[in-house]
């Protein structure tokens, strides 16, 4: 199994936090990191694609990326900046330093997502091959969509993994999770999981593999918040106040 | 290296061979998509650089032809077009393009988007 994951390197919190939710929605595994300097704690044996922010820590000028991919085959790199503080110069300087792709932050969430499929396409030919897998925003929790299992405690210390869900379990968890702090309606979840047959089920039909999740999910259960008359959201526990 | 060239506008394409040759690529170019797909079956090449709107067949219709075809379906493909809707992108990245670059472009950096396709087959 090759394990594929998608860096976020940038100081700016909004742009990491609005494409981490992007691409945690595309079930993708995504790891945010502030600088260049964290990102050489990379193992070398994971595959995967790196957006760098110009102007990064660690990534001052456009030959900074070859110190940063040096020996590292595996891995894509694309450079985005600020929309109008990148000169054309600079654009094709991180091209000619390694970088396979030069996008402005402000670019569509549409287009970005198709131009990073063709580039996963281009990684990994099969992208069933990638191992999906969700983080919670806390770190604490982890979903691996190809495993279906659940890892949880891995921030807290108190690790442990869990394996009987049953998949409309598993679903539920894992469309929370990908959306995580965001309401999810009942309709929703109901279109995810069961598709064409979702007409022909109650939608009381969720609230009870809500409450055997929950259950299972033991005290990680009270993340899962019921919105009265909508839907549920995901919080991370270790978000919440003490 | 040899590069495929497909549009219908003269400046456009005139443009793109003069930095192309410059750069020291052979390039092969052509007035339309179906003149341009039948030059590529006939001689073949290492990379294809396409406009969108081209009158006989399109730009997407020429990247379909290629994506299917076991001798060409990994060739790297950048599109070159007026077209800069998100949906033009989307649609173009879905259909197999490997990069997307709108009309008017800096002449550096369209070559040095040339230059990291053509990395990726020397890699490959």
């Amino acid at each position: 199994m090759i394990e594929f994951a998608l860096w976020l390197i940038t100081p700016d919190r909004d742009i990491a936090d609005k494409w981490y939710r992007l691409f945690s929605r595309e079930r993708l595994n995504v790891k945010p990191l502030p600088d260049l300097s964290a990102a050489k704690k990379i193992p070398q044996d994971i595959w995967g694609l790196a957006f760098v922010e110009f102007g990064a820590g660690g990534f001052a000028a456009p030959r900074d990326l070859q110190t940063f991919l040096n020996g590292r085959k595996n891995i894509s790199v694309i450079v985005f900046g600020k929309p109008g503080k990148t000169s054309n110069s600079d654009i094709s300087g991180f091209l000619e330093n390694g970088a396979d792709d030069f996008i402005t932050s402000d670019i569509d969430e549409k287009v970005l997502f198709s131009k990073t499929k063709a580039h996963i396409r281009r990684l990994l030919p099969s992208l069933n091959l990638a191992r999906t897998v969700v983080t919670s925003a806390d770190g604490d929790i982890e979903i691996d969509n190809v495993k279906r299992t659940v890892r949880l405690g891995l921030a807290s210390g108190n690790e442990k993994t869990l394996h009987d869900f049953t998949p409309k379990e598993f679903g539920i968890f894992a469309v929370l999770l990908s959306n995580e702090e965001h309401i999810v309606s009942r309709e929703s979840l109901m279109e995810d999981l069961w598709k064409e047959k979702s007409g022909e089920v109650n939608l009381e039909t969720i609230d009870k593999h809500v409450g055997t999740l929950r259950r299972k999910l033991g005290a990680y259960g009270k993340s899962i918040k019921t919105i009265y008359g909508t839907g549920y959201s995901f919080k991370s526990r270790l978000k919440e106040p003490s | 290296m040899k590069v495929l060239v497909a549009d219908d506008d003269d400046s456009f394409r005139s443009l793109v061979i003069e930095i192309l040759t410059e750069a020291g690529y052979q390039v092969a170019a052509e007035v339309n998509g179906l003149l341009a797909w039948e030059r590529l079956q006939a001689e073949g090449a290492d990379m294809a650089v396409l406009d969108i709107n081209m009158p006989q067949m399109d730009g997407f219709e020429v990247l379909r032809h290629i994506r299917t075809d076991d001798r060409f379906k990994n060739m790297p493909v950048l599109m070159l077009t007026i077209r800069a809707f998100a949906e033009d992108q989307v649609a173009g990245y879905e259909t197999g393009a490997d990069d997307y670059l709108t009309k008017p472009f800096d002449a550096e950096v369209f070559l040095a988007r040339v230059r990291v396709l053509e990395r990726r087959i020397l890699k490959d």
